[in-house]
């Protein structure tokens, strides 16, 4: 077991990074006057992860789009009982998510922390799938799918991505489909269970007024050893250009609704961060609100408050994303394309970029704040796999104007781009 | 942590401080209430007022200028909202920042935040009585597109949908933004003259949850509130929901693919101890394991959710759920079915205790969140007990019986059954 303190003297925060003989990665930052503890259990295997391989496994294999997510609901089932049914015992709130590249256990507790900790690292690593109970929940995750559909901005965010990628897995709702569950079996979830809950390939994250030694008691006595299987996981070749640069669809919205996204290539795990606060500054300068390009389009009534931004980056995939609402959609993507180009032209404004810098600033120290930001921030850096629960602070501080600029004429390709819209039903009667 | 709560400024003005301090917290926070009638007449306009003073104020006069000035403060946050409060209004504009002690430069980021939100709420941008008009055009059609957007999320204007029937003829079944009619009708001096009203008459509620409240900041409310002149300042109202004679069933029919099922339910004049209302709705179906969930949910798979939530001031209990159409019917029984048991002690001790259990934690954790102190604070603020406390309201929670749970589900009355479906289900 090798343990460190992992220490940031700008904004005075520190935490332990413990790698355990059992092949986990345990962090723990200690919150002394807050009552709740926090912790996250979790794996690097999202929707994205349906081909891989282990070093015990010839060939690479497939699996059914939204299993990592239909896995997540099963492993809450024990043999015996309901994970809920044990948490109820010690009063922890206990909860999951599955994204693009990470699937998480998670809970909340004032009392009985230690309790309820063991019935976290006793479940995750106690699957118990039959053919009935896998059978049994594709009732229920055929209606959380069909809730998904019912969502505009779940079905805008995805139909851009579906023009953006040709064959990348991001492209899929994260539950995946109707049809693709219908596919998965005890065997499948069993195969990907062993492949990607290995502990070399999760991370232990705890925040709270804990105590470490009693944390690493019970790592000690629960943990089952894992042998590196040495995982492998690809994502299928893309073509660099869009798959459908333009799509609709109507749904009940009062008004049309838009994703404008760019295709960008993905990045080095190592370059993952610098690249997301270099895009998100980009895009903040861009089209934030204190830019003059946001007033006038707001101004001339082309968008409304909903208007935002977002960097999506994972594990194969790279997007920056901007959308909302507007009654005029293709103009306002237009007019966001000759920006950028002005901007490639122009230069960035240089006494802005620090006040954004300032901003961004901010907003990452309010992560410090309290048990369930700290540990989940924890978790996304163990997770990451390169730095440290810092580095999104420590690159804001070294992000250069010169950097952003390079980063904007590489990545923000207006002659690469996705747009989807949600037009209201209304329309569609209309036309 | 250090809670006191005193006046604002001259005595008998309607305006209250709650202060809510500990080193602990790394941001500082500001949540300022006006409450004021709930009316047809006024909804829409007075919700114009919150979209007029969010984003900017005479100092910083624009959008782009106001969120240069709060990006300068490290990424500060000026949010307005328009919510119910009981009968009533509430018209809420609240600040964030980051605690002065993280200023790169020795700022004194609290009390910058507190100037932004007074320029917002005493000083905004104005015209000869009248709010600008081009800034007001578009506010008014972002208002508008906001009542409009609540169809955008299919459990939000279910809610909103059954809450007309549920309340109907009663200030809490208005829609709390107005009409889209009322808001289309809007002028700028109309909604300035709003604005006006609502300083001068509005009870307010003042909330600071954070590092420290620096005592300049104080002095600041105070000067300003003290600067306008306030009277006629509006005592709020809270009626109990009448029970239907017959139980109302709406059906209303949308593209959607999953339905929405909203059951209300009501114990008017029934006394039940607040206490006593949390811990039947967490065990009825407010936890992963509550009656709701585990059989509804998960052993006959009827609900993708199926949730119990409550209204204390309007003595009502909804259960809202996402069901496939063909099992409407089955689900809606089958909630019955599980508050009778309820009503009849047919559930285990177990359970009762598992439930205080979850409440307790959940209580114990309130005060580690700066919103959820400000919230559970403000929620107080019209009772005789302002300054009730999570751990005080603890030891009522575990005095709770089982038989004063039973006795709560046998007064609930079904008042409305509200159901979106698809159109194919027709």
């Amino acid at each position: 077991m090798t343990r460190e303190i992992i220490r940031n003297d700008r904004v005075g925060e520190e935490y332990v990074r413990i790698l355990h003989d059992s092949g986990l990665e345990i962090l723990i930052r200690p919150t002394p006057g807050f009552s709740t503890k926090h912790v996250l259990f979790g794996t690097r295997y999202g929707s994205v992860n349906t081909t891989f391989k282990t070093k015990d496994d010839e060939d690479y294999i497939t699996v059914p789009n939204g299993i990592a997510h239909y896995l997540e609901h099963k492993l809450f089932e024990n043999e015996d009982t309901d994970v809920f049914d044990l948490y109820a015992r010690t009063g922890a709130a206990g909860n999951a998510y599955t994204s693009f590249d990470r699937t998480c256990y998670l809970f909340s507790c004032t009392d009985n922390f230690i309790p309820s900790l063991r019935i976290l690292l006793d479940f995750v690593q106690k699957p118990y799938f039959t053919e009935e109970t896998v059978r049994k929940e594709q009732g229920i995750i055929g209606q959380e799918i069909k809730m998904y559909d019912d969502d505009p901005n779940w079905r805008v965010m995805f139909g851009m991505l579906e023009g953006i990628y040709h064959k990348n897995p991001v492209k899929i709702d994260i539950a995946g489909t109707v049809e693709s569950i219908a596919r998965i079996n005890a065997d499948l979830l069993y195969r990907c269970y062993n492949t990607f809950y290995n502990l070399h390939n999760m991370v232990l994250a705890i925040a709270g007024d804990v105590d470490e030694k009693e944390i690493l008691a019970v790592c000690d006595e629960m943990l089952i050893p894992s042998e590196n299987k040495e995982l492998s996981v690809i994502v299928p070749d893309e073509p660099d250009e869009v798959a459908v640069p333009y799509a609709e669809q109507y749904m009940e919205v009062a008004v049309p609704m838009f994703n404008l996204g760019y295709k960008s290539s993905p990045v080095k795990k190592e370059d993952q961060v610098r690249c997301e606060v270099l895009c998100n500054l980009v895009l903040s300068l861009i089209c934030d609100e204190t830019s003059p390009f946001y007033k006038r389009l707001y101004d001339e009534g082309l968008i409304n408050s909903t208007f935002a931004y977002e960097t999506f980056s994972g594990e194969g995939f790279f997007v920056p994303i901007m959308g909302g609402e507007s009654r005029e959609p293709k103009k306002v993507a237009a007019l966001i394309n000759a920006e950028i180009e002005r901007c490639k032209a122009e230069g960035l404004d240089r006494e802005r970029f620090e006040t954004m810098k300032k901003a961004y600033y901010g907003s990452l120290i309010r992560i410090f704040t309290g048990p369930e930001s700290i540990a989940s921030n924890l978790v996304n850096a163990g997770l990451r796999g390169t730095g440290d629960a810092f580095s999104f602070i420590e690159e804001v501080a070294h992000a250069g104007v010169d950097d952003a600029e390079k980063f904007l004429k590489e990545r923000f390709d207006t002659s690469n781009c996705a747009m989807f819209v949600v037009l209201p039903r209304d329309d569609d009667k209309e036309e | 942590m250090t809670i006191n709560r005193k006046p604002v400024g001259r005595e008998g003005n309607g305006c209250f401080l709650t202060s809510v301090t500990d080193p602990k917290f790394k941001t500082n926070n500001f949540i300022i209430h006006f409450i004021v009638p709930l009316t047809r007449e006024n909804a829409a306009e007075n919700a114009a007022v919150s979209f007029m003073i969010e984003d900017s104020c005479k100092e910083y006069p624009d959008i782009t200028a106001f969120s240069r000035r709060l990006a300068s403060l490290y990424g500060a946050g000026v949010r307005t909202n328009v919510g119910y409060f009981c009968d009533n209004q509430t018209i809420t504009i609240a600040g964030n920042a980051i605690a002065d002690r993280y200023a790169l430069n020795g700022e004194e980021i609290t009390y910058d935040l507190a100037r932004l939100l007074c320029g917002c709420i005493f000083e905004p941008v104005s015209e000869d009585g009248a709010f600008p008009e081009k800034q007001f055009a578009l506010k008014k059609q972002e208002l508008i597109d906001d009542i409009d957007a609540v169809i955008n999320d299919k459990r939000s204007y279910s809610f909103r949908q059954a809450r007309e029937i549920i309340y109907r003829d009663e200030p809490s079944g208005i829609p709390v933004k107005g009409e889209k009619a009322d808001a289309a009708a809007l002028d700028s001096r109309r909604v300035f003259d709003a604005y006006k009203r609502i300083l001068e008459t509005a009870r307010v509620e003042i909330c600071f949850v954070g590092e420290e409240l620096p005592e300049k900041c104080v002095s600041l409310l105070t000067e300003k509130f003290d600067g306008i002149r306030r009277e006629n300042v509006y005592t709020p109202e809270n009626f109990p929901s009448p029970v239907k004679e017959k139980t109302e069933y709406v059906t209303e029919r949308l593209d959607v693919v999953q339905s929405k099922m909203i059951m209300a339910f009501k114990y008017g004049e029934n006394s039940v101890p607040p206490e006593v209302l949390t811990l039947f709705v967490q065990l009825f179906g407010a936890t992963p394991f509550s009656m709701l969930f585990k059989n509804v949910r998960e052993k006959l798979s009827l609900c993708y959710y199926c949730s119990a939530t409550a209204n204390r001031e309007k003595k009502a209990v909804f259960v809202e759920s996402g069901v496939e159409s063909a099992n409407i019917d089955a689900a809606r029984e089958e909630i019955l079915r599980q508050l009778d048991a309820v009503s009849k002690g047919e559930f285990p001790d177990e359970l009762l205790e598992q439930t205080r259990l979850y409440a307790v934690c959940a209580l114990k954790g309130i005060g580690d969140s700066p919103r959820s102190a400000a919230d559970w604070y403000f929620d107080r603020c019209l009772t005789d007990e302002p300054l009730l406390s999570p751990e005080e309201y603890i030891s009522r929670i575990q005095a709770v019986t089982k038989e004063q749970i039973c006795a709560l589900a046998k007064c609930l009355t079904l008042d409305t059954v509200y159901v979106l479906t698809g159109k194919e289900a027709q």
